[in-house]
């Protein structure tokens, strides 16, 4: 059964009671809530394609989105996340439940997941090869991705690159892509038919929308793959686009840095990254515009498999 | 350029003898003439050019002086030595045994 498929009081039930367990690629998340219509709107509408575990499915991360119990509920509301029944972030305004919620999912998983390589990154499959997209913040890589996967690329994950230690195997993670001020228009006139919810401004990242990725993408989050390119993007205004091969040596000291758990993970780390970059081609990415920059890596996706 | 070795003032610290430490695992690999080292007691990670990881990789097999390592250096990679070369190579052995990748080798301790 997948989340869409529940009507508004079962959701509402679920959340209040036992949980909303729903599967997001190798992990699954108990989401439990009080009734805050400013979490379960969009939680219904951005999840419609999400699978519901059974209630025997143990679950990886127990999270919960309530009010804190301090008179702020009646003057400002606010909201807190707990994970296991403790805070990690202060309380944010009521308004922001959901983004609060999907920001602290993603801190669960990279505080957690340490089973796997955690790159901070983007990756897209196309014509069977795992794109990686290693990028910091403000590079383009979730506007990119999103532009991506709305042309028949398959998104793995927007945020978090899982590679599999002991086989190198990139997981799909595809969670909703947070799309953050410019991008939020630039998308909708890309891609009108996007999935995108409401706007929520004044966040700690300005205005931030969330877009679901396709249907197609969420269904097909059991099917690994192996990693054939890596590109670091980076969009800037009014520059040319290209696509130029880079070190590998760059490359790698590039990917460490850029991963959540790297000096966690140790040797397990810099094996699985040495293997990496051995068995990918690796380019520096330079857009303004996405289209260009879509013909480009299909030029890439293409040249891997002739 | 000077080649000979010989006339590079011998000072204390060109006569101590360097050696990567016996309990020191370390994980190499290069591209092209860049090396990547992973050193497994501390989990940290180096970058090195050619000059730093030969004279670390002579270091893992063998305990050398200075003037001993110079000399390696000029048949491994061709370089002329210079007094100034030297002196880099002092430097890299004393930030190597910051990093904890190198130590002085006493001869008491065989």
């Amino acid at each position: 059964m997948r989340v869409g498929e529940l009507d508004l009081e079962h959701l509402q039930q679920r959340l209040a009671s036992t949980g909303l367990k729903v599967s997001m690629g190798p992990f699954t998340v108990s989401i439990r809530s009080t009734t805050l219509s400013g979490l379960i709107d969009p939680l219904r509408y951005l999840y419609h394609d999400y699978v519901i575990c059974g209630e025997s499915e143990i679950s990886d991360y127990h999270v919960r989105v309530a009010p804190p119990s301090n008179i702020r509920r009646w003057i400002h509301p606010q909201v807190q996340f707990l994970m296991d029944g403790n805070s990690p972030f202060r309380p944010f305004p009521a308004r922001l439940a959901f983004p609060l919620l999907e920001w602290g999912i993603n801190w669960c998983i990279a505080t957690r997941a340490h089973q796997f390589l955690l790159l901070h990154a983007a990756v897209v499959e196309r014509r069977g090869r795992g794109i990686i997209f290693p990028a910091w913040p403000g590079h383009g890589k979730t506007t990119l991705c999103a532009a991506l996967i709305h042309r028949g690329w398959r998104l793995f994950s927007d945020e978090f690159g899982l590679i599999r230690p002991r086989d190198g195997r990139l997981i799909p993670l595809p969670r909703l892509l947070p799309l953050k001020n410019e991008s939020i228009a630039v998308i909708r006139e890309f891609e009108p038919e996007a999935v995108i919810g409401p706007d929520f401004t004044k966040t700690r990242k300005g205005t931030v929308a969330h877009l679901r990725p396709p249907t197609g993408c969420i269904k097909r989050a059991g099917e690994t793959t192996q990693a054939a390119v890596i590109v670091f993007p980076r969009w800037q205004s009014d520059v040319p686009t290209s696509l130029e091969p880079m070190p590998k040596s760059q490359a790698f000291l590039m990917a460490a840095t850029n991963a959540f758990n790297y000096e966690m993970l140790g040797e397990t780390a810099f094996r699985a990254i040495t293997e990496l970059v051995k068995t990918c081609s690796c380019y520096r990415l330079s857009y303004s515009n996405l289209d260009e920059a879509i013909n480009v890596l299909e030029q890439v996706a293409i040249q891997g498999n002739e | 350029m000077l080649r000979d070795i010989p006339t590079v003032k011998m000072t204390s610290k060109s006569t101590e003898k360097w050696r990567v430490p016996d309990n020191t695992r370390l994980i190499w690999v290069s591209w092209d003439d860049e090396f990547i080292l992973f050193h497994s007691q501390a989990g940290k990670t180096h970058y090195l050019n050619q000059v730093g990881a030969v004279l670390l990789q002579e270091l893992e097999t063998n305990t050398y002086s200075v003037s001993e390592l110079a000399k390696k250096l000029e048949k491994r990679l061709g370089l002329d030595i210079s007094e100034e070369f030297v002196k880099r190579i002092e430097s890299l052995l004393a930030r190597f045994d910051h990093l904890g990748l190198v130590s002085k080798h006493s001869p008491l301790s065989n």
